[in-house]
């Protein structure tokens, strides 16, 4: 063995090995000056934990945090980003976050599972889920769906069967493939239906097939599930510090909220141009979905009582929806309106 | 060996001219046949390298129309044109993504590797260390991605998640790599260092570590692919850039060209390495042949049948202590919360001694069913097209020219991409599945069967030509039987890889098997039943890994003795 090329290699690795290291260094030094925030005068931390990637769906909380409609309030909010594998629920168990957006379902079931989380506001009154079909072959009601291959991603199928038992159709007619959250099996044909989020699919579909399809929201027929809803443990409500810090978010997240409502624009170049600016997404695509997303929080009550308000009314229907899910143990103490009564201090707006 | 050079036996005054004259014609012989065997090579190298332009622009051509007319309508892949432009057009989106994405792989790569190499180091040096924790590092190793993200999404900040994640990518092929590297050390030179007094330290230093170098090298470079494709997965628990973020968005929105330009991005960063580490192998060690990764299963013991079987059996019992002593500890550690982490005797209450214990068990046999057939059909398929793509790229090297890039993009690619056009080709039965397992399984398979097959002997060749052998005798009774422990290196290894294919395909495909239960446990926040799945995954792993070395060590003790040293 010729000793010259070993002792350059083991060189070359030394210099490679001190290289890394400073960049490990580098890596140190970036982390530790990136980390917590520092929290200001009479300014309480408090972390929102979003359930996906940045997306104008987040928007008004984006409005918020600019606006400075937070700060007004007391708290400085790090709104983390989400993700298919992420779980918002298990983030606020863990302590890692404070307030955590999932569906009405997703915190009875973490509760279900020994989770004490209670729901103190709701920022979709309407389930985004919806199913959407080709205009050629359409999927109008849930009657439609006899007969045809419905696409349902991993963890939905409670969600179909409960949508065909409120609708007295025979589940047996349905056939249910699985799929993950892309619209490709709907664009080539494999499956007739999908399972889709009301307020994104919709649009891609659109843009690759050139043809609107067609959608029903589940809202519409028996699922009355509250989505996009605040979650917090029932713990952090009995502690005063806790308490306040929660009310002066769901202010500024209501107002936040209000101006979005009023005006989606500076939702949308925000969340494009500064919050999921890495995204690659655009303007106009989240223009769409900032109108679609309007039908899922404004509804009647809303206008009466306002934004992410909850009625006892819709309460009771969405624990009637959860048993219907198989989800045991849920009545309305899984819900919490003490929060926005005292935000709204009797009004529907907030000033 | 040649004798018949004449620089041997010196031969008396009185030799035989007759002989020294044939065994000068012998010489010439050779040296001729040597001369044009180069001319050839260099020839066939030049018509090679016009073959595989042609080939490989007709391949670009045939995939342009394709995706123009039909694949592109379908939802599933975008024409090379479109990708161009995606990537012309939105390049500082893709710049921003490749940084972030690229900056958590490269610190994933380097801290796994490192770790890879001090912990080869100590296993080799401290042998009782390897039979305690060489399991438990396999365990990491088997361990399904799809049930760790979320777990550490909840354990670590999400940089720190995202850099574990790549790190743990990486691990473990280095590891046993580096630990075959620093074994394959010559007896000879560590005799001497003995002999000088020299310590196991010395040895370590002097020539475990130099004839470790390539193949840590080739972990480096196999790597790369592995720490990339860890740093996007982990931008599935949450990021704001990346190529993750990226591909979310393209597949939500179903811009293909914005999915594809990500994949494209994904192989060339996967690519990049191994060829500069591949180039750089061969620069500082060019005394090695490739090395094959995949550590050879160790020797059979020797001594009564009856104490060895007890001697395996104590180390066996020792290392699943470890692993369960490791899970408690990483709940203690961490301070996991109750909620998400569960002890094994939460998974043993949930099995075996619950109110629901046997319906649970029951659902968990089902899917555990399902699996075992995914995985095992594709495992098998992946191995034998493996083997196939191997003896084809050896044979015809147009072939390995034209074909090496894709078997490359194929390992690199993110595997969710590929998926809906692997569904539309073959479906959701069993087709697709198997078609989305034998791709993870294929590629080292290839990679280590190809090294195998270049490692015969030239010797050998010359023997077999002298008896006028075709290339299929050759490969019969010459390449395959060297090749054999290359080939069940690679498949020891992929037999974990395998079940881990088989669990993504049936959460994205077919709704069934473990994969599935553990996303549907998730999405129903129970945790005992995804921590129950991936721990009877991983035990499945375990097996099917140890069924693997045990058909290595009975076939190589019959076939090829010599190999187990």
């Amino acid at each position: 063995m010729s000793s010259l090329p070993s002792r350059r290699a083991r060189r070359v690795l030394a210099a490679a090995t001190a290289g890394a290291l400073s960049l490990a260094v580098l890596a140190g030094c970036a982390s530790s000056s990136s980390g917590e925030t520092a929290s200001g005068d009479g300014v309480t931390p408090i972390t929102l934990q979003t359930s996906w990637i940045p997306l104008v769906q987040f928007g008004g909380s984006y409005v918020a945090d600019k606006e400075g409609y937070y700060e007004k309030n007391g708290v400085d909010v790090d709104i983390l980003p989400g993700g298919p594998d992420v779980d918002p629920m298990a983030a606020v168990v863990a302590g890692q976050a404070d307030i955590g957006m999932g569906n009405a379902d997703t915190v009875a079931r973490a509760n279900e599972q020994g989770a004490d989380l209670v729901i103190i506001a709701a920022g979709f009154q309407k389930n985004p889920l919806a199913i959407l079909s080709s205009p050629d072959k359409p999927i109008a009601t849930p009657a439609d769906m006899a007969g045809m291959k419905i696409g349902v991603p991993s963890g939905d199928e409670a969600a179909q069967e409960a949508l065909l038992a409120a609708n007295d159709v025979d589940a047996s007619k349905v056939t249910s493939v699985p799929v993950g959250f892309d619209v490709a099996p709907l664009v080539s044909g494999e499956v007739d239906g999908l399972w889709v989020f009301y307020s994104e699919q919709p649009i891609a579909y659109e843009e690759a097939t050139g043809k609107a399809g067609t959608v029903f929201l589940t809202a519409d027929y028996g699922l009355d599930i509250y989505a996009q809803v605040y979650a917090v443990t029932r713990e952090s409500l009995e502690d005063d510090t806790k308490r306040a810090a929660i009310e002066g978010f769901l202010k500024g997240e209501i107002e936040g909220w209000q101006d979005y409502v009023a005006d989606p624009t500076e939702a949308v170049e925000l969340t494009v141009n500064d919050y999921a600016k890495d995204g690659g997404l655009t303007i106009e695509e989240q223009t769409k979905q900032a109108q679609l997303q309007m039908d899922l929080l404004v509804t009647d009550e809303t206008k009466e009582n306002g934004l992410l308000t909850m009625s006892s009314d819709a309460i009771a229907k969405n624990v009637a929806t959860l048993d219907t899910l198989g989800i045991s143990g849920v009545d309305d103490s899984l819900f919490d309106t003490s929060v926005l009564d005292e935000v709204y201090a009797g009004s529907n707006t907030i000033k | 060996m040649s004798t018949g050079s004449g620089t041997g036996a010196p031969a008396p005054v009185t030799a035989d001219a007759a002989g020294r004259a044939a065994a000068d014609r012998a010489a010439t012989a050779i040296a001729t046949e040597r001369a044009r065997s180069r001319r050839d090579s260099r020839r066939g190298a030049l018509n090679g390298w016009v073959v595989t332009a042609l080939v490989s622009v007709a391949l670009l051509v045939l995939w342009e129309i394709a995706a123009e007319l039909w694949l592109t309508r379908l939802g599933v892949l975008a024409s090379p044109t479109a990708i161009v432009q995606s990537l012309v057009a939105d390049w500082p989106v893709y710049l921003n993504a490749f940084s972030a994405t690229a900056w958590v792989a490269v610190r994933g790569w380097f801290f796994g590797n490192l770790a890879a190499v001090v912990v080869a180091v100590l296993f080799v040096q401290l042998p009782a260390l390897e039979s305690l924790f060489l399991r438990l590092a396999l365990t990491l190793f088997c361990l399904p991605l799809v049930a760790v993200n979320p777990l550490l999404q909840l354990t670590f900040d999400p940089d720190t998640a995202k850099v574990v994640l790549a790190a743990l990518s990486v691990f473990f092929t280095t590891l046993v790599g580096t630990m075959l590297g620093l074994r394959s050390a010559d007896g000879g030179p560590l005799t001497m260092v003995t002999a000088w007094g020299g310590r196991s330290l010395s040895a370590l230093r002097f020539v475990r570590f130099p004839s470790g170098i390539p193949a840590i090298l080739t972990g480096l470079q196999i790597g790369a692919a592995a720490a990339v494709l860890g740093a996007i997965f982990g931008e599935f628990i949450g990021a704001k850039a990346g190529l993750g973020v990226l591909l979310i968005n393209g597949l939500m929105s179903l811009e293909l060209g914005r999915v594809w330009s990500v994949a494209v991005i994904a192989t060339v960063m996967a690519a990049v390495p191994y060829g500069v580490f591949g180039l750089l192998r061969r620069w500082l060690t060019p005394w090695s042949a490739s090395i094959s990764t995949a550590q050879t299963a160790p020797p059979a013991a020797r001594g009564p049948l009856a104490a060895r079987l007890l001697k395996t059996l104590a180390w066996t019992v020792g290392s699943l202590l470890v692993i369960l002593a490791a899970w408690w500890a990483y709940l203690i550690v961490f301070d996991m919360s109750p909620f998400v982490g569960k002890s094994p005797l939460d998974v043993f209450a949930y099995l075996f001694t619950s109110d629901d214990a046997a319906a649970n068990r029951a659902v968990m046999l089902k899917a555990l069913g399902e699996t075992l057939v995914h995985a095992g059909v594709g495992y098998v398929a992946g191995l034998v097209i493996g083997i196939a793509a191997a003896v084809a790229f050896v044979t015809f090297p147009v072939v390995e020219r034209v074909l090496t890039p894709l078997a490359v993009a194929l390992r690199s690619v993110p595997i969710i991409v590929l998926i809906p056009v692997l569904i539309l080709a073959l479906g959701r039965g069993l087709g697709g599945v198997v078609a989305i397992t034998a791709i993870v399984t294929f590629f080292p398979t290839l990679a280590n069967t190809q090294s195998g097959l270049r490692r015969v002997p030239s010797d050998a060749f010359t023997l077999m030509r002298s008896y006028d052998a075709s290339i299929w005798s050759n490969l019969w009774r010459l390449q395959l039987p060297y090749t054999l422990p290359s080939i069940f290196a690679s498949a020891r290894i992929a037999a974990p890889t395998a079940v881990l294919a088989a669990t993504l395909a049936e959460w994205l495909a077919t709704g069934d098997g473990l994969g599935h239960e553990i996303v549907a446990s998730r999405a129903h926040s129970d945790y005992t039943g995804l921590w129950a799945a991936a721990a009877i995954l991983t035990a499945v792993s375990l097996i099917f890994y140890g069924l693997v070395s045990w058909a290595e060590r009975a076939v190589l003790a019959k076939y090829s003795p010599t190999q187990l040293g």
